[in-house]
C-alpha cells in the first residue's frame, strides 16, 4: 500500500488519534477522583498526584521504547524483561561499581542494535529474535539478583524524587517525554526514515537510504527507552527484581495502539502512546482503588489490554483486506 | 543429492545429532545415564506435546504463535482433576471437561485475532492473563490430586525402562504427522502459511481452518496439562509456565520453519529430547537457573542464526 508519509487528514479526524487515548485517559481518572477527592484538592493535589502518576513514568517510557519498535513494524517482545534487568543491574551492580554497571547498559545498547541488524539481514520478524532475549535478559536477571532486594544508587533515587514547583513532576516529565517523542518522531530525518521503513521500506531504499542503519538505530533506541524505565522503575522502588516489570510488554503494547500505532508500522503518535500508557498505569491503580480481590486483578487487566487494542484498533480499521 | 548428503540436509537429523552428543556427555559425566535418559524422555513427552500444537499454530503463518499455552495447561489440568475429585470412575468426564476446556480456550484465542484484528502474540497473551485470573478464583491456587488409577498410568514404564506416556505421544506424532503429509487439512494449513493470499483465492476457508488450528493447540495443551499434573502429582497454577517458550524452542530447534508453511513432527521428537536432556546436563553440571534461562535462548537465537532462513515479510 503506497500512501503518502505523512498522510494527514482533515479537521476533528486529524486529531483523532490523540483524542481517543486523551479521553481514555479521562474515562480512567474519573472514578479514581471520585475515589480519592484528594487529587483535586488545592493544598493536597501536589503530594496525591505525584503519588498516583509516579509508576505511570517508567510504563510512559517503555511505551516509548515499544512505539520505536511499532514505527517499523515490529514489536519488542522482551521488554519487561529488559526493564526488570535494568533494575537488577542498577541495584545489584551499579550501586557498588559504577564503572560495571556502564559497561552492563552499553553492553544492552549493543545487543539492541545487533538486534536491529539482526533482524534485517535475516528478514526475521522481531517476535521470535526477542522471546529468544527475553529468555537471556531474564536469566542474566536472576543471575545477578536471585531475590528482590540491593539498593539503587542515590543520584537515580534522587533524581526520581524532585519536587518541581506547583506542577506535580510526574506530570512534568509525562509531558516533556511526549515533546521529545514527537520532535524525534516528526521532525528529525530520524523519525521520518523510521517510519519510511515502516510504511514502505522498498521506497526508502530506492530513495537511496540504508534500511539497516535506519533499523539499527531504532532498535539501539529502543534498548534506551527500555533501560530509561528500567532506571526509573528501580528509582521509584528502591529496590531491584527480576520480575519488577511484569506485564509491561502487554501494557507498552496497549499502550501504543491505544495511543494510535499499528502493529504494521509506519504510523504513530509519541504524544498518543504517552497518554495510552499512562491510561494503562491508571487502569492498574483504578483496579486498586476499587478494591478488586486480587484474584480477578490479572484477568480484569487482560481484559482491559484488551479492550484498550479494540478501542484503539478501532478507527483504522476501514479499507483493511487481511486473510485471516 | 544423495547418500549422506541428503541425509544430513534433513533439518530434523540435527536435533537427533544433538541428542546423542548430549547424552554421551552425560554418559561421560554421570553414573546412572541410563536413567537420566528415561527420566529425561518421560519429560521430553510433554514438550513433544505442547510443541506439536505450537508447529501447527506456527505452520500457519509468519506472525502466528500460541502463548496461551502455560495457562491452558494449568487451567485444564486443574479442572480435570477438579471434576475427577480423586475417584477412579469419575476419569472421562475430567478428560472431557478437562478438553472442552482446553479446546474454548483456542477457540476463544482466534476470536480475539480474528474480531479483534489483533497480533495473535498479543491476543494469546491478554487471553492468558484472563484464563489464569479464572484458575486463581476456581482453584485457589491449589494443588488438586490426581485420581490414583490415572497417576498409575502415566508413572507406568514398560520393561521398567520406557514410559507409557511416551508411546502414547509417539503414536498421537505419527498420527498428526499422517495428518499433516496426507490430509486435506494438513495441505490446508501448509497453503496458508506459505501464502495466505495464494491459498484464500483458490478457495481455502482461511478462517475455518485457522480456527481449528487454534482450537487444535488448545487440545494439545489441554491433554499436556492432564499428563503433566498426574506425572508430577497435582495440578497447581505454575505447572505449565515453562512451556511457553520451550513450545517454541522445540519447534525451532526441530526444523520447522519460524515463518510457517514448513512442519516437522519428527524433528520435535528429537528437539524435545535434546532439550531435556541439556536440561538434565546443566542440573547434572550444577548450573544455576539464572544460567540455564540464559542457555535456552542462546540455543534458540544460535539456531535461527545458523539455520540461514530467510523469510517473506
Amino acid at each position: 500500500m503506497v500512501r503518502p508519509l505523512d498522510s494527514r487528514k482533515e479537521g476533528l479526524a486529524r486529531y483523532t488519534e490523540t483524542l481517543v487515548p486523551a479521553i481514555s485517559l479521562l474515562v480512567v481518572l474519573l472514578p479514581i477522583v471520585y475515589k480519592q477527592p484528594n487529587l483535586i484538592s488545592p493544598d493536597r493535589y501536589y503530594a496525591t498526584l505525584t503519588m498516583t502518576l509516579a509508576f505511570g513514568i517508567p510504563i510512559v517510557l517503555a511505551s516509548l521504547g515499544q512505539m520505536l519498535a511499532m514505527s517499523i513494524g515490529e514489536i519488542d517482545f522482551a521488554m519487561e524483561n529488559l526493564v526488570s534487568l535494568v533494575t537488577c543491574v542498577m541495584g545489584a551492580v551499579m550501586f557498588k561499581d559504577p564503572l560495571l554497571g556502564t559497561a552492563f547498559l552499553i553492553g544492552i545498547l549493543a545487543v539492541y542494535m545487533l538486534i536491529g541488524a539482526f533482524i534485517h539481514l535475516k528478514k526475521l520478524p522481531s517476535i521470535i529474535i526477542t522471546i529468544g532475549m527475553s529468555f537471556i535478559w531474564t536469566g542474566l536477571a536472576i543471575t545477578i539478583q536471585p531475590t528482590p532486594g540491593g539498593s539503587m544508587p542515590a543520584a537515580v533515587n534522587a533524581a526520581m524524587r524532585l519536587r518541581p514547583p506547583w506542577i506535580p513532576y510526574p506530570i512534568v516529565l509525562a509531558v516533556l517525554l511526549a515533546l521529545i517523542g514527537h520532535f524525534l518522531m516528526f521532525k528529525t530525518n530520524f523519525g521520518i526514515l523510521a517510519r519510511g521503513v515502516g510504511d514502505n521500506v522498498k521506497s526508502i531504499q530506492q530513495a537511496g537510504h540504508s534500511a539497516i542503519r535506519v533499523r539499527i538505530m531504532v532498535f539501539g533506541l529502543v534498548g534506551l527507552f527500555g533501560i530509561l524505565s528500567g532506571v526509573a522503575l528501580g528509582g521509584l522502588t528502591t529496590s531491584a527484581d527480576p520480575l519488577l516489570a511484569k506485564n509491561y510488554t502487554l501494557l507498552s503494547v496497549a499502550a501504543v495502539v491505544l495511543g494510535g500505532g499499528t502493529f504494521a508500522g509506519g504510523k504513530v503518535s509519541a504524544v498518543g502512546a504517552v497518554f495510552g500508557a499512562l491510561a494503562m498505569h491508571l487502569v492498574v491503580h483504578l483496579l486498586v482503588v476499587l478494591k478488586i480481590s486480587t484474584d480477578w486483578q490479572a484477568g480484569v487487566k487482560g481484559f482491559i489490554i484488551l479492550l484498550a487494542l479494540y478501542i484503539g484498533g478501532f478507527f483504522k480499521r476501514a479499507g483493511k483486506i487481511r486473510y485471516i | 543429492m544423495s547418500g549422506i548428503g541428503s541425509l544430513l540436509a534433513r533439518k530434523w537429523l540435527w536435533s537427533y545429532l544433538g541428542a546423542a552428543a548430549v547424552f554421551g556427555i552425560i554418559a561421560a559425566v554421570s553414573q546412572n545415564s541410563f536413567f537420566t535418559l528415561s527420566a529425561s524422555i518421560s519429560f521430553a513427552t510433554f514438550y513433544i506435546l505442547v510443541g506439536i500444537g505450537q508447529m501447527l499454530v506456527i505452520t500457519t503463518g509468519p506472525g502466528n504463535i500460541d502463548l496461551s499455552i502455560p495457562n491452558t495447561i494449568a487451567f485444564s489440568g486443574s479442572l480435570a482433576f477438579a471434576l475427577m475429585n480423586e475417584n477412579n470412575a469419575n476419569i472421562p468426564y475430567g478428560l472431557l471437561g478437562g478438553l472442552a476446556a482446553a479446546a474454548a480456550i483456542g477457540a476463544f484465542n482466534y476470536g480475539l485475532i480474528r474480531f479483534i484484528l489483533m497480533p495473535p502474540m498479543i491476543a494469546t497473551l491478554a487471553s492468558s492473563l484472563i484464563v489464569r485470573s479464572l484458575s486463581i478464583i476456581y482453584f485457589r491456587g491449589m494443588q488438586i490430586k490426581p485420581p490414583a488409577g490415572l497417576a498409575w498410568f502415566v508413572n507406568y514404564r514398560l520393561a521398567g525402562v520406557v514410559p507409557i506416556i511416551f508411546l502414547f505421544v509417539l503414536v498421537l506424532a505419527a498420527m498428526m504427522q499422517l495428518i499433516l503429509a496426507r490430509a486435506q487439512y494438513g495441505r490446508y494449513i501448509h497453503a496458508i502459511g506459505q501464502n495466505i493470499k495464494a491459498a484464500w483465492l483458490c478457495g481455502v476457508d482461511v478462517k475455518r481452518y485457522k480456527l481449528i488450528t487454534y482450537t487444535l493447540s488448545g487440545v494439545f495443551a489441554g491433554v499436556t496439562g492432564i499428563l503433566l499434573a498426574a506425572f508430577t502429582g497435582g495440578a497447581t497454577m505454575s505447572m505449565g509456565d515453562e512451556y511457553m517458550l520451550n513450545s517454541i524452542a522445540v519447534v525451532v530447534m526441530g526444523g520447522s520453519s519460524i515463518a510457517g508453511g514448513d512442519s516437522n513432527v519428527i524433528g520435535i521428537i528429537g528437539s524435545s529430547v535434546l532439550l531435556y536432556l541439556i536440561v538434565n546436563l546443566l542440573n547434572i553440571l550444577g548450573m544455576e537457573a539464572g544460567l540455564r534461562y540464559i542457555f535456552t535462548g542462546v540455543v534458540i537465537i544460535g539456531i535461527i542464526f545458523l539455520s540461514g532462513e530467510k523469510m517473506r515479510r
